[in-house]
């Protein structure tokens, strides 16, 4: 039977010996299964484009085809407002580090107070040493 | 009177982008089955074609145009199918996926129907032809297009050998081996449970 069903060749039922595959069971069903898979792969249906295809393809080969100034101006277009976002809030931040208020750097307490820190001795001094800074 | 083939490819040459519109307008149907023939059933199906479309447009200035433009396109669209079942069994969709229960029940459905010789719904067909890429994708891409191009689109064996550029005794030996693997795997699933 081997010589029969030589998978690539069997299409049609006149290419089989016909008395052989009635008396062997075992080519009987491989001759089902062959039947099958062709069929299966008969069974293909004709497919329909989507609609509009033919333009969106025109579309696409039209932008593939620009120059590539093109696509600096598209993207410089499109980056612009995010850039312009980042420069204000940079300049808001640098802004706002320069108007915060300096501090002495040390604060000197009263010496009557020495012997006695306290936060009340604290703030005192702080308030005094602020006074006292000809730059207030 | 519509313009022949080489007069559209003649005016795309020259920058008219119009005219391989109709050119698409003419070929999407030939495009769009091929793929569903070799891909199966795909959602990507349409960027499938548009790329296929893409590579035309590139390949038109190497395009022989005493042949005609269909056999081009339809070596443009065998190539990239061919690239896509590379990818997807490297991306491993499916591949290595067996058939699910109700995938297998409905192979032993439409095996008895058709064995019984009662003609298949249509629906069924479309079914039948979904389940057959199911058996069809663990094949190696060529073993796959292989089987595709004769069993389905009904190829002679030169023609499938000078796409696949092998010979027609290495497709027919090719072909012999796709289908004995076919034919195990088919009875695996309607013997399984």
């Amino acid at each position: 039977m081997k010589r029969h069903i030589d998978w690539e060749m069997v299409g049609s039922e006149d290419q089989l010996d016909r008395s052989h595959l009635e008396e062997c069971p075992e080519c009987q069903k491989k001759y089902r299964l062959h039947m099958f898979l062709v069929r299966q792969a008969r069974s293909a249906r004709p497919v329909e484009p989507p609609p509009f295809f033919a333009s969106k393809v025109a579309r696409s080969i039209q932008q593939a085809s620009q120059p590539m100034w093109f696509y600096f101006r598209w993207a410089a277009a499109r980056l612009a407002p995010v850039l312009a976002l980042l420069i204000l809030a940079t300049g808001l931040l640098i802004i706002n580090v320069l108007r915060e208020p300096e501090l002495p750097d040390t604060v000197i307490l009263d010496d009557s107070a020495a012997s006695e820190v306290s936060f009340e001795n604290m703030i005192n001094s702080l308030h005094k040493a602020r006074s006292e800074d000809p730059g207030e | 009177m519509p313009k022949t083939d080489p007069e559209l490819v003649a005016e795309i040459l020259r920058g008219d982008e119009d005219a391989f519109e109709e050119i698409v307008r003419r070929y999407q149907r030939f495009v769009f089955n091929a793929i569903y023939h070799y891909l199966g059933y795909n959602s990507e199906a349409e960027d499938v074609a548009q790329e296929i479309f893409l590579k035309l447009y590139r390949s038109l200035e190497r395009y022989d145009q005493s042949r005609p433009l269909q056999a081009w396109i339809y070596r443009i669209a065998v190539n990239h199918c061919l690239d896509e079942m590379r990818k997807a069994r490297h991306r491993f969709i499916r591949l290595f996926a067996d058939m699910t229960e109700e995938e297998e029940d409905r192979v032993k459905y439409l095996f008895e129907k058709s064995t019984k010789g009662s003609p298949l719904l249509e629906s069924e067909e479309e079914e039948s032809f979904k389940l057959l890429h199911r058996l069809l994708d663990k094949l190696s891409a060529k073993d796959k297009m292989t089987f595709v191009l004769r069993e389905v689109e009904g190829r002679s064996y030169d023609d499938i050998a000078t796409t696949l550029g092998t010979s027609p005794t290495a497709v027919r030996i090719r072909l012999s081996r796709v289908k004995r693997k076919l034919l195990k795997r088919l009875e695996g699933v309607l013997e399984s449970r």
